[in-house]
């Protein structure tokens, strides 16, 4: 069985001659798409026999990912899409951690393979398999294991990436529970603003391309380009990454017009405010949902939009087939408007960490995936996240959540993105530090926020600091790097609370 | 340019606020640290909202002295500050 490639090709003959995939300019059939997928899956058998082919792809266009990928099924191969930026050490350190035995690259990142240490791997530049005559002849063997069919490398705090291991089968399943969700057909239109190498862009790829539907596919984004695309292809449905959400905050709602075939929005990887979220929809007026999930278990909640007045602080509710629970420290279930937590039971779970028994086991609680997520839910069986496990920032003994800081700073209308973070402090363990983009203006804003924060934070949530950049570190997939804002500001703290120490006890 | 008196409400407004004692009796003549009235959470954002709002800076030597946790001095240490600016 290879259930993903053959799902791709029953629908591609289905649909052959509709195009599939714009990118750049380019048009690709789904005519085109499955041959390529067939060639690719020829030249992958010829060239790792006798190994079943474990391929890092490092690859920025679409229709390679999704060529090679979709040829890596058909022949049960493992495919591990990586992020072409990399350094030379990471990308080692990648290769060993999924047992890489064949690398796939464009001609771009040449010198970046060059630069990467000495291995076995064969590698391969896609240009061999562009100018060599096609082969789509029958295939003469594949391998039978089809449970890794992609690897998707985690950035882990330790620097040692996670491999998170999905079937064919589980990929697909996941690709229907998106179809359902959100009733797309195959005369949907997707955009897709994220690279191949996260689980985002697989699922904006996907999604689209197994039901029939089209998909627009950006190499990068901005703001003027995502509103391009969605005006000139009538793009119907997008999952976007909240930060791009945000980039566009007053794009979107200042081209409201431009963009009315839009039927779909869902926000997804981190939570989105509740004012912004408001605006949003009333602005556009599509169904514009938010989603829970991580890349261990797919979807695990919903928001639906006839929720959104009243739960707009949530993330909805579990979607079918999904259970989820809260834990506290010991792993007990915790009742209701309880943060602790969140643990979700899934069809769509991952197969688990290639080769890592240890992660498996600590992921683990029974049948439930523990997200290293803090969250509760509510009495109407709404959940609710609140940060991740690591972000809690921990001042004086007293636990206290970035996101209910966030919301605050956000309030403010001069300000386009905020972060919090706990930074060392020898006196509270760690002190709230708010680090802020703010939109032109000359007005005093941390004034400002100093008066916001305390109409609506305790004491021990009022941010100590303040401070205002161009832009917050972005981690590859969208996400703000909290990790790297604390390793930057941890070095800032020359004894910030002293004044403490000298007021309070003299000294 | 503040006043005084302006300084001295904004620091009474602020303890009031902060104290989480209701009927309180707050005057000029308050020590917010021995009286317990502010936390150390509390006591670091007095005077970082001192230092925001007045646009002065305090060192944790200054601050040392125990005269200035009562909030007349404390005014006029403000005031000074502005004044010498």
């Amino acid at each position: 069985m290879t259930t993903l490639y053959d799902t791709f090709r029953t629908i591609a003959q289905k649909h052959a001659d509709k195009c599939a995939l714009f990118h750049e300019g380019a048009e690709y059939t789904y005519e085109q798409i499955l041959n390529g997928a067939d060639q690719w899956a020829n030249f992958l058998l010829k060239t790792s026999t006798p190994d079943r082919p474990r391929v890092c792809l490092i690859s920025e266009d679409p229709f390679h990912s999704v060529t090679i990928s979709l040829g890596l099924a058909k022949i049960n191969g493992c495919c591990v899409p990586t992020n072409a930026q990399m350094t030379a050490e990471q990308l080692a350190i990648g290769w060993n951690a999924a047992d890489i035995n064949m690398v796939v690259y464009e001609p771009c990142f040449t010198k970046t393979i060059k630069n990467a240490p000495t291995t076995s791997a064969h590698f391969i530049c896609t240009d061999q398999l562009t100018n060599s005559s096609p082969d789509i002849a029958p295939l003469q063997k594949t391998w039978q294991n089809e449970d890794d069919f992609l690897i998707t490398l985690s950035s882990g705090s330790t620097g040692q990436p996670k491999p998170i291991i999905i079937s064919q089968r589980v990929k697909l399943n996941r690709a229907k529970q998106t179809w359902n969700l959100y009733d797309l057909t195959h005369k949907d239109v997707a955009l897709c603003a994220s690279p191949f190498f996260h689980s985002m862009g697989q699922r904006m790829m996907f999604v689209p391309l197994l039901l029939g539907a089209s998909v627009v596919h950006l190499s990068t984004f901005t703001p003027a380009k995502w509103l391009d695309a969605v005006e000139r292809y009538k793009v119907t449905y997008i999952t976007a990454v909240s930060s791009h959400l945000y980039g566009l905050k007053d794009d979107l709602l200042q081209n409201s017009s431009r963009i009315q075939s839009l039927k779909t929005i869902v926000s997804s990887s981190a939570p989105i405010d509740a004012g912004f979220k408001d605006t949003l929809f009333n602005a556009i007026g599509c169904d514009f949902h938010e989603i829970y999930g991580a890349t261990e278990i797919a979807i695990a909640s919903n928001l639906f939009p006839k929720d959104a007045t009243t739960k707009y602080a949530t993330v909805g509710t579990p979607v079918a087939g999904v259970d989820i629970k809260i834990l506290n420290e010991e792993n007990q279930e915790l009742s209701q408007n309880k943060i602790g937590e969140i643990v979700v039971k899934t069809p769509q779970r991952f197969e688990g960490y290639y080769k890592r028994p240890d992660l498996n086991k600590a992921a683990m609680w029974g049948d439930y995936f523990k997200t290293g997520d803090l969250g509760y839910m509510d009495t109407d069986g709404f959940l609710s996240y609140v940060s991740r496990k690591k972000d809690i920032i921990i001042s004086g003994g007293i636990n206290i959540y970035p996101g209910d800081i966030e919301n605050v700073i956000n309030k403010n209308k001069y300000i386009s993105e905020c972060s919090v973070i706990g930074v060392e402090d020898n006196l509270l363990g760690e002190v709230v530090v708010a680090i802020c983009v703010k939109k032109k203006t000359d007005q005093d804003i941390e004034r400002n926020l100093r008066i916001l924060a305390n109409t609506h934070l305790a004491a021990f949530q009022r941010p100590l600091k303040y401070f205002f950049v161009d832009d917050l570190p972005k981690t590859a997939t969208g996400k703000i790097s909290k990790m790297e804002l604390r390793n930057t500001f941890n070095k800032l703290n020359d004894g910030w609370t002293d004044i403490i120490r000298t007021m309070i006890y003299g000294r | 340019m503040s006043s005084i008196e302006n300084i001295q409400n904004y620091i009474l407004t602020f303890v009031a606020e902060n104290s989480g004692q209701e009927n309180t009796e707050i005057s000029l003549q308050t020590n917010f640290v021995e009286e317990g009235l502010l936390d150390s959470f509390s006591i670091l954002n007095l005077i970082m909202n001192l230092e925001s709002e007045f646009n002065v800076k305090f060192s944790p030597y200054e601050l040392a002295d125990p005269s200035l946790q009562v909030v007349s001095p404390l005014s006029n240490a403000v005031l000074n500050k502005i004044s010498r600016s």
